[in-house]
């Protein structure tokens, strides 16, 4: 069930390469070089694991032996891009966090090496990842752990930057909302180039705590890139989580929501894009595991060229009375060479619950096409206009319109290959 | 002046077929500006499908014959290219489009017929007050304006939509195909209202109907009864009283007149 590790000793020199440049502790060091065996010894999941049974994780192998190494930290700062109206910019490059910014009261950063031992001690398990959560704590050379205390008053975002020709590239963040806080948190990844990029975040919402988590995957086009979100709900903590595949060769989200305590929500909205010569892949989990908790999650997965898979699994546990669970998956196909792979899964273990999961896959309604034809609407524009109103469920959600636009030119691009 | 002189569209000689089986199988109609015809016939006669060709529905295939729009070849025009020359299809079922919005969809359709015609589009603020202007005629509450085309409407708002549709745009030809179906009487006059309120001498409409009663309320100059794809019987507006009195069987038992005796 695994890819095995050849060339162990790359992986080896590369662990050192990357930590003669970083002041880690021993401790951190000790055990990441553990991760690193865990890693060589497992190798990465292969198709015959049902989790990645459509994913074929063959080239992330390959890419996986060239790490990035740190940049100096007098290397140049890139200009940011205002994601949101007034928000707070955390700027990095290659997982490294470069100078933050002032930050309004109510949120406290961590980086550096307190951050990762941080994040080391706190590993995020997540089902068929284990291979790249070691993957991850070896390599990461720098940690972001976000605090939010109070309330802020404008949202703050995460622009992650990923240099073309920087080889493999591990991210890891851990945001934690207090208790009654209600917090905007959007993570932007952009890159060019051929790089596999390796990204975690965990998040963990307390009591009464609200956050509305918005997730843009514009990587390269010839990327991988591999990400992982895991959130914690505690009793009624609520969550609004927006995840975007916008960009990659081979894009793998896996978003997994737990609700630990009586009244969590969370509501999901996932896009997957699939052009030419792009395989798409979200695997969301969603976790009953107290009573009276609330899920949503609406699916969009647009095949042009490309393949998309869906995976949406709800699992509620025995005990976990009176959940209300809701899955929704609608897929496009626009050619014949795209190809669309969903799978929804319900495990219920409680007899008192209201559970539902729909998933359709088609392609553009003919007769809605010919109507918007027959008033005067050019062919390409009216397939534009039902593709955008297709994606509209998740799209209209995203609360910013750079990166609402950011969605639509990627969809603009996925339809002009479809016309060709 | 002959009526050719005049005739906004002149269809000859049409077939057309589905899946390969054969519809349209001769149609000769003219329709000047001005004026109203009515197509009647039985079920399976092919109006519809008229109506779907004139309008550029790409399903059917044309085997033969020709469609001209004041001598214009419609036969090389795309759908949305005809209905840029003025031709509007009101839908016999129109269809729902969630996330298209009503108005998004007649002010880009407006304004593509207005740039067609080398007329300066309409400002949002032109257009909603001409809008509001048509709902008002049509009957039809505001609040439609915010919603997806035709979400949520009863098939009675589906084909007061159409209607509406139609007074925004102001074609030059219009093709409304059953436009009466499932329509009460209330509906059904304010439909009728909303046609008439169009007539004019530029404008022509061809009426696809099964039913006579429609023919009550817009008054046709011309009636013509369609039935095993040709058209088989033309005539004025008590043509249609005719067909209501002996149904189509008699009419159309004149074409089988070698198998059967005539009258």
């Amino acid at each position: 069930m695994a890819i095995e590790i050849t060339e162990s000793d790359k992986y080896r020199e590369a662990f050192d390469r990357v930590h003669a440049s970083t002041a880690l502790p021993e401790k951190s060091v000790i055990m990441k070089s553990e991760a690193l065996e865990r890693f060589i010894r497992g190798g990465f999941p292969n198709t015959r694991s049902e989790r990645w049974k459509y994913t074929d994780l063959g080239i992330a192998a390959e890419r996986a032996r060239t790490v990035a190494l740190p940049i100096p930290q007098t290397a140049d700062l890139p200009d940011g891009t205002q994601w949101a109206e007034d928000c707070t910019t955390i700027i990095a490059r290659n997982g490294q966090y470069l100078e933050t910014p002032d930050l309004p009261p109510g949120i406290r950063i961590e980086t550096g090496p307190a951050a990762v031992a941080s994040t080391l001690r706190a590993p995020v398990p997540m089902p068929g990842r284990d291979a790249l959560a070691d993957l991850n704590a070896a390599f990461i050379a720098d940690s972001l752990v976000l605090d939010i205390s109070h309330t802020p008053a404008t949202p703050i975002c995460i622009h992650h930057l990923i240099d073309s020709g920087a080889g493999a590239v591990h991210i890891r963040m851990a945001i934690r909302v207090a208790a009654g806080v209600n917090a905007s948190v959007i993570e932007v990844y952009e890159g060019s180039g051929d790089t596999l990029t390796n990204a975690i975040t965990d998040i963990s919402i307390s009591a009464n705590g609200q956050l509305s988590h918005t997730r843009v995957q514009a990587d390269s086009h010839g990327s991988v890139h591999l990400g992982a979100t895991s959130i914690h709900l505690a009793s009624d903590a609520s969550a609004a989580v927006r995840a975007l595949e916008l960009g990659g060769s081979l894009a793998r989200l896996d978003l997994a929501a737990h609700l630990d305590g009586p009244g969590a929500d969370i509501d999901i909205s996932s896009l997957v894009l699939a052009p030419r010569e792009t395989h798409g892949d979200h695997h969301i989990d969603i976790d009953h595991s107290a009573p009276k908790t609330r899920s949503r999650v609406t699916s969009r997965c647009v095949a042009g060229h490309g393949r998309a898979v869906m995976n949406g699994r709800i699992h509620v546990c025995e005990g976990a009375q009176q959940t209300d669970a809701g899955l929704v998956n609608h897929n496009l196909v626009l050619s014949a060479t795209g190809e669309i792979d969903a799978k929804p899964e319900l495990e219920i273990y409680a007899d008192d619950v209201s559970c539902s999961h729909g998933s359709t896959t088609g392609q553009l309604d003919e007769d809605a096409l010919f109507y918007l034809q027959s008033r005067g609407i050019a062919v390409e524009d009216a397939r534009r206009l039902l593709v955008q109103a297709f994606v509209s469920a998740v799209t209209s959600n995203v609360p910013s319109s750079p990166i609402e636009r950011l969605a639509d030119d990627a969809l603009t691009r996925l339809l002009g290959e479809c016309d060709e | 002046m002959s009526r050719r002189d005049t005739a906004l569209l002149t269809v000859r000689n049409l077939h057309a077929a589905v899946d390969g089986i054969p519809i349209l199988n001769g149609i000769d109609l003219e329709v000047g500006a001005g004026e109203v015809h009515a197509i009647m016939g039985p079920n399976g006669s092919g109006k519809s499908t008229l109506a779907q060709v004139i309008a550029g529905r790409d399903d059917y295939k044309v085997i033969e014959g020709s469609i001209l729009l004041r001598g214009r070849d419609l036969l090389e025009l795309e759908p949305e290219e005809r209905a840029r020359e003025g031709i509007f299809l009101g839908f016999q079922y129109p269809v729902e489009i969630p996330g298209v919005n009503n108005v998004y969809l007649l002010k880009a359709a407006l304004n593509a017929r207005r740039k067609a015609a080398d007329l300066p589009e309409l400002d949002s603020i032109e257009f909603l007050k001409l809008v509001k202007e048509k709902a008002a005629l049509m009957q039809m509450d505001q609040s439609f304006l915010n919603r997806s085309v035709n979400e949520g409407f009863s098939g009675g708002e589906k084909k007061r939509n159409e209607i509406f549709q139609m007074a925004v745009l102001e074609p030059t030809l219009a093709v409304l195909d059953e436009t009466d179906s499932g329509l009460d009487i209330d509906a059904l006059k304010v439909v009728a209202n909303g046609v008439n309120s169009l007539r004019s001498p530029e404008r022509a409409f061809v009426l696809v109907t099964h039913y006579q009663r429609l023919l009550d309320y817009i008054v046709p100059d011309f009636v013509h009864v369609l039935a095993g794809g040709r058209i088989v019987r033309s005539g004025g507006k008590e043509l249609a009283l005719e067909l209501e009195a002996s149904g189509y069987d008699a009419i159309t038992a004149d074409q089988d007149a070698p198998r059967q005796e005539a009258g």
